[in-house]
């Protein structure tokens, strides 16, 4: 290769760009620069409406939650009170006939009753004689 | 440029600073592209690489105290962020800078934009064989023609050292192109 004095000669890098590069190049850098402006006054609208939201939220569910549970509680405990009432005023109602809580019972009532009661024979005869002087009449039937 | 301080306050003035970016755009892609040209070689590398060198002029020319120039400011983000991008590809793949360096002049044999023949060629391979600095101090006076003193500002070397290291990087050069 000859000698080349790189002070007298001139050698191009050789380096090309595609047509319209920088054309391109500066409307792109321009646009990221309007986009990069932009959602900084967006972002801080955001984050105050996330703020606000996330507040309303734990407000709400802060207040709607005891009213749930204590409206929930209220149901369980009138229940339980109403069926303990309906027990206390049956059993201590003096006025309330055998044949009116016979009434209220159905046939499965009976049926599980005899079979909890396990009656024998015995047991009714004493019944009955305690507790009726004409006996005599129920034999006849 | 006429007058840095006026420019400098239309940059960071809401109002003007659209216009201000767009003259900056202007003024310094065409030079700024080739400056990293230089040292990336490809033109895809030089795209990306250009692009985050004016999305750091723009944020943070706000703290520009004007302690130097704009251009050896906007040079020396421009440098660093060449060097850094080389040295991450370096990492990435797993070579050394030097291998990085012969491997993209290999490939600017195929490349649709470098329209070189062989002497170029030849010179970019002599040039991979400078230290790092003498590369730059090279490429900046022989292919970008700056002056010394705008050298000395952006790289941050006196004049007479610039002047010994380009006399030292040519004689190589010159050297190498005689013998291969």
């Amino acid at each position: 290769m000859k000698n080349i004095n790189l002070n007298n000669e001139k050698i191009e890098s050789g380096f090309k760009v595609p047509e319209g590069y920088f054309e391109q190049f500066e409307s792109k850098m321009l646009n990221q620069l309007v986009v990069e402006k932009e959602p900084k006054v967006i972002s801080l609208w955001q984050n105050k409406r996330v703020w606000m939201t996330s507040i309303a939220a734990v407000l709400l569910v802060s207040i709607a939650l005891p009213v749930y549970f204590s409206m929930n509680d209220t149901t369980t405990h009138t229940n339980t009170v109403e069926d303990e009432t309906i027990e206390t005023y049956l059993a201590m109602q003096p006025t309330m006939t055998n044949y009116e809580i016979a009434t209220e019972l159905t046939n499965e009532d009976f049926a599980s009753l005899e079979e909890s009661l396990a009656l024998n024979d015995d047991a009714v005869e004493l019944y009955l004689e305690e507790n009726y002087q004409n006996i005599d009449l129920y034999l006849n039937e | 440029m006429q007058d840095e301080k006026a420019f400098l306050s239309e940059l960071s003035n809401p109002k003007t600073q659209n216009d201000a970016f767009k003259k900056l755009l202007e003024l310094y892609q065409k030079p700024l592209y080739f400056h990293i040209r230089n040292i990336v070689l490809n033109h895809d590398d030089t795209d990306d690489v250009l692009q985050n060198t004016f999305i750091k002029v723009f944020s943070n020319v706000k703290n520009f105290k004007g302690d130097s120039k704009l251009y050896s400011w906007m040079y020396r983000i421009a440098t660093n962020e060449s060097l850094t991008f080389l040295q991450q590809k370096a990492k990435k793949s797993g070579i050394s800078n030097e291998e990085v360096q012969n491997k993209a002049i290999n490939n600017l044999e195929s490349d649709v934009y470098f329209e070189g023949d062989e002497i170029q060629l030849k010179l970019q391979k002599a040039i991979a064989i400078l230290p790092e600095k003498q590369q730059l101090v090279f490429k900046m006076k022989y292919f970008e023609e700056l002056k010394y003193e705008e050298m000395s500002e952006i790289l941050d070397t006196s004049v007479g050292a610039l002047k010994a290291s380009y006399h030292i990087a040519t004689k190589k050069i010159e050297e190498f192109l005689k013998s291969n």
